[in-house]
């Protein structure tokens, strides 16, 4: 990869060979099977948003790009939260509704992932892991937003007044869940779901729960499909839970832990949505490049006008910006969160490797899906974890999150600008930028949530290092 | 030409009528396939209506003011259906001063060759030509071009810039619809001439250009700014139902910041409009400058404000049940037609300079 390949991705990927392979890896993946199609799967799901991409994730699958995250103990990719930003920024740039696809299941194996979740590990995520080398994706999602409750389900102090609608209630075995669960990507088409829910209307935040959900369970269902302005290829889902009963080893942690594990997840999400945002506006500005070195005007091109330079130099300033700032969020979060967590890798992983045959006798499995088993995991994270680093961490994440996606925002403007009348074409993408982006600023919490958590988490204590 | 309000305002509530009655049920339709517009016959309610008269001098309502007046309130239902109107009364302008005999006329506007186009010269050069009497040459995105003709073509012939009016027939004419980020009721396409004759052809110069984007500048400015300006509304009203943390959306300042900032922006753009369409009336020397101001301040705040609204609805903003993001592809559609605010302004520029 070239200097100017990389240009703009700083210290960071300088640093790791691993990074770079895998932005190699996006990179063909994207010319192959995302730039080729995007268009169409985009018109296609206007009027068909049932339609489901499948092919394409299939094809992730030869890539590993299902299995990125897992770690490699496990058999996966074992790709930190920057990487998979990387890889999301490259395939964003591309499409970020099929990006996102990808991306949503991100979300979900993160929360069986950063719960520790070792009953999960050896059946849920080995299925994932085995699947992929057959070519076949095991798609996971992650439900929290609420048909009256999105902002709310995001942080720990708005959970407390939240109206919701969707709880979970203990009986023997397991839990039964009720209620709805809406704007879930990929939701409709996820093999497992985690969901997460109150099992008590009066102390939502202190019973805060995370359920594995496989597809097809009794009670539950994903038929409605909402109809987006952008990011069509990845389907917004309405989950109905009616008396569906999970039994308690698809239980994530424990009862009331969730707002905690909530905590982590969002700090290693965010930076990934920040990454789709700036690979939306690199996706933009690249195209508002070609653009304007192939327009004729007058005896020369587009691109010799003044203001359109200064226009370009902003939007590449822009993105160089954005990614900055999730890559020093993504940074982070790998180091002081991740390492932490993980431990020692040259000294665990081969152990756990070589103890995964025992993991999954019955006994063993009987063993980490029991509820000591998990509260001592959820113990062991919180001991690993130094809460100001936690909170600094989200904090970042937050910050990133809504620079980017604002900055992008301004960048895809920027473009339909520049293009003129032409930028509202639906054949000069441009449009399709700017429709997508504009998720960027509402998913993973609105921009104004982002907004708050930075100032609690970060300014209000007065830490600013 | 004098204004008696209360008759313009019973005008203007006929217009609201034919709106809520003949267009809302097909608006949604319309957005999904603009195919559909042949069903409700959109120029015949509108020219029913009285709308498409404005521009005839004979209504008493033809002045600027008025016809902005006119499209804001068919763009508080659909900006798309307010762009409509705007580009047929534009057109039948320039037919007339052009010096056609069209009453009425909705002819399509092919203005842009495939490639930028330059106003600074005083003879504008188009790569379609008008030799031996037939035009020849691909326009590019031609609104209401899907629509079928007549289109009123610029060309460049031997003696300097003409439009010619061309009528259509499918063995010289080759119509390809393009998709829209939104005012999809303009039914944008390509439109290939290819040895097409003419049925009038005029002289025209580069002021006719410029007289047909200051009109159009106005009038989309309008609809763009109508249509954000019932987003926020709608906005408003979802931020009092809707509760979060504890308390109704409304009462956060966030929310409140973000309705009042961008309403602020909106009723200036919109006075902007206002005031640029009483100096094109009265024919002031900045008129047509102030025009292309206007529209690029009217662009901007009905970009953030559709923006905006969205954000407000969140996730449900960016459904398509809700109506507020069509709005939001509305007014970003129409923030680059005629033309964006950055060549609009350039273009301010030069004609003060």
């Amino acid at each position: 990869m070239t200097a100017s390949e990389t240009f703009g991705y700083g210290k960071y990927l300088e640093l790791n060979d691993r990074t770079l392979l895998l932005l190699r890896t996006a990179r063909e993946f994207r010319s192959r099977f995302i730039d080729p199609h995007a268009h169409a799967v985009d018109r296609k799901m206007l009027h068909d948003p049932h339609y489901h991409a499948h092919d394409i994730m299939a094809r992730g699958c030869e890539y590993g790009l299902m299995s990125m995250p897992v770690p490699s103990f496990l058999g996966g990719g074992d790709a930190g939260i920057m990487d998979c930003a990387v890889v999301l920024e490259e395939l964003c740039a591309g499409c970020a509704g099929i990006a996102n696809l990808f991306g949503a299941h991100y979300l979900g194996l993160s929360c069986v992932l950063l719960g520790l979740s070792f009953h999960q590990f050896d059946t849920v995520i080995r299925e994932v892991v085995e699947k992929e080398k057959k070519g076949e994706p095991v798609v996971f999602a992650a439900a929290v937003t609420e048909p009256m409750a999105g902002t709310d389900v995001e942080d720990e102090d708005f959970l407390r007044t939240a109206r919701l609608t969707c709880f979970a209630k203990k009986v023997p075995g397991g839990y039964v869940l009720n209620g709805t669960k809406v704007f879930i990507s990929n939701g409709s088409v996820a093999k497992y779901t985690a969901v997460c829910c109150a099992t008590s209307s009066r102390y939502p935040a202190q019973t805060w729960s995370a359920f594995l959900v496989p597809a097809g369970t009794k009670g539950f269902s994903a038929d409605k499909v909402e109809l987006k302005m952008g990011m069509r290829a990845c389907h917004a889902a309405m989950l109905v839970f009616e008396d569906c009963f999970i039994p308690d080893s698809f239980e994530m942690g424990v009862t009331g832990s969730s707002t905690y594990l909530t905590e982590v997840v969002l700090a290693a999400s965010r930076a990934p949505v920040a990454a789709i945002a700036t690979g939306i506006a690199r996706g933009a500005y690249e195209r508002t490049l070609d653009y304007c070195r192939n327009r004729r005007c007058g005896n020369g091109r587009l691109i010799e006008r003044q203001w359109v330079q200064m226009a370009l130099a902003d939007m590449f300033s822009m993105v160089q910006a954005a990614r900055n700032t999730y890559l020093h969020a993504g940074y982070l979060f790998d180091k002081e969160i991740m390492g932490p967590l993980m431990g020692n890798r040259a000294l665990q992983d081969p152990m756990l490797k070589a103890f995964a045959p025992l993991r999954r006798t019955p006994p063993a499995l009987k063993l980490t899906a029991s509820p000591a088993f998990r509260r001592a995991t959820v113990d062991f994270i919180r001991q690993k974890l130094d809460d100001d680093v936690k909170d600094m961490s989200l904090a970042l994440s937050s910050m990133s999150k809504f620079t980017c996606s604002d900055l992008a925002v301004n960048v895809c403007l920027k473009a339909l600008e520049i293009l003129g009348p032409a930028g509202a074409e639906e054949r000069n993408f441009v449009e399709k930028s700017l429709r997508d982006v504009k998720l960027a600023q509402i998913y993973e919490g609105t921009n104004q949530l982002n907004r708050h958590v930075l100032y609690k988490k970060h300014i209000r204590g007065g830490i600013h290092d | 030409m004098t204004k008696d309000r209360d008759y313009f305002g019973i005008f203007l509530n006929s217009v609201d009528r034919m709106a809520r009655k003949d267009l809302v049920p097909f608006i949604p339709e319309i957005d999904l396939d603009p195919g559909g517009l042949e069903k409700i016959d959109l120029f015949r309610r509108l020219k029913d209506v009285g709308i498409l008269g404005l521009s005839d001098g004979e209504s008493g309502f033809s002045d600027m003011e008025s016809i902005a007046q006119a499209v804001w309130k068919l763009s508080e239902y659909c900006a798309g259906i307010g762009a409509f109107a705007s580009y047929c009364l534009a057109s039948d302008m320039l037919l007339k001063n052009a010096g056609f005999d069209a009453p009425g006329r909705r002819a399509c506007l092919c203005i842009f060759d495939d490639e930028e186009l330059d106003l600074s010269p005083r003879v504008i050069e188009f790569r379609t030509r008008l030799r031996d009497g037939l035009v020849t040459g691909r326009k590019k995105s031609v609104v209401l071009g899907g629509l079928g003709g007549p289109y009123a073509v610029f060309a460049s012939g031997c003696d300097g810039t003409v439009l010619c009016l061309v009528e259509h027939d499918p063995s010289t004419v080759v119509v390809e619809e393009v998709g829209l980020l939104g005012a999809r009721a303009l039914r944008v396409a390509d439109v290939a001439f290819v040895n097409a004759r003419p049925v009038a052809i005029e002289p025209v110069n580069r002021d006719s250009l410029i007289f047909i984007f200051s009109v159009l500048s106005l009038l989309t400015g309008a609809c763009a700014c109508a249509t954000s300006a019932k987003a926020l509304d709608t906005a408003r009203e979802y931020a009092r139902e809707r509760y979060q943390g504890g308390r109704m959306i409304e009462d956060h300042d966030a929310i409140k910041l973000l309705i009042e900032t961008n309403r602020a922006a909106i009723q200036s753009a919109w006075k902007g409009v206002l005031d640029s369409a009483a100096g094109f009336d009265q024919g002031s020397t900045d008129g047509i400058a102030s025009c292309f101001r206007a529209k690029a301040a009217a662009s901007r705040a009905a970009v953030n404000a559709g923006l905006d609204a969205i954000q407000v609805y969140g996730g449900y903003g960016y459904m398509r049940d809700y109506g507020v993001e069509k709005r939001f592809r509305d007014a970003a559609a129409l923030s680059v037609l005629p033309l964006d605010s950055t060549r609009l302004l350039l273009l301010s520029s030069m004609l003060a300079g």
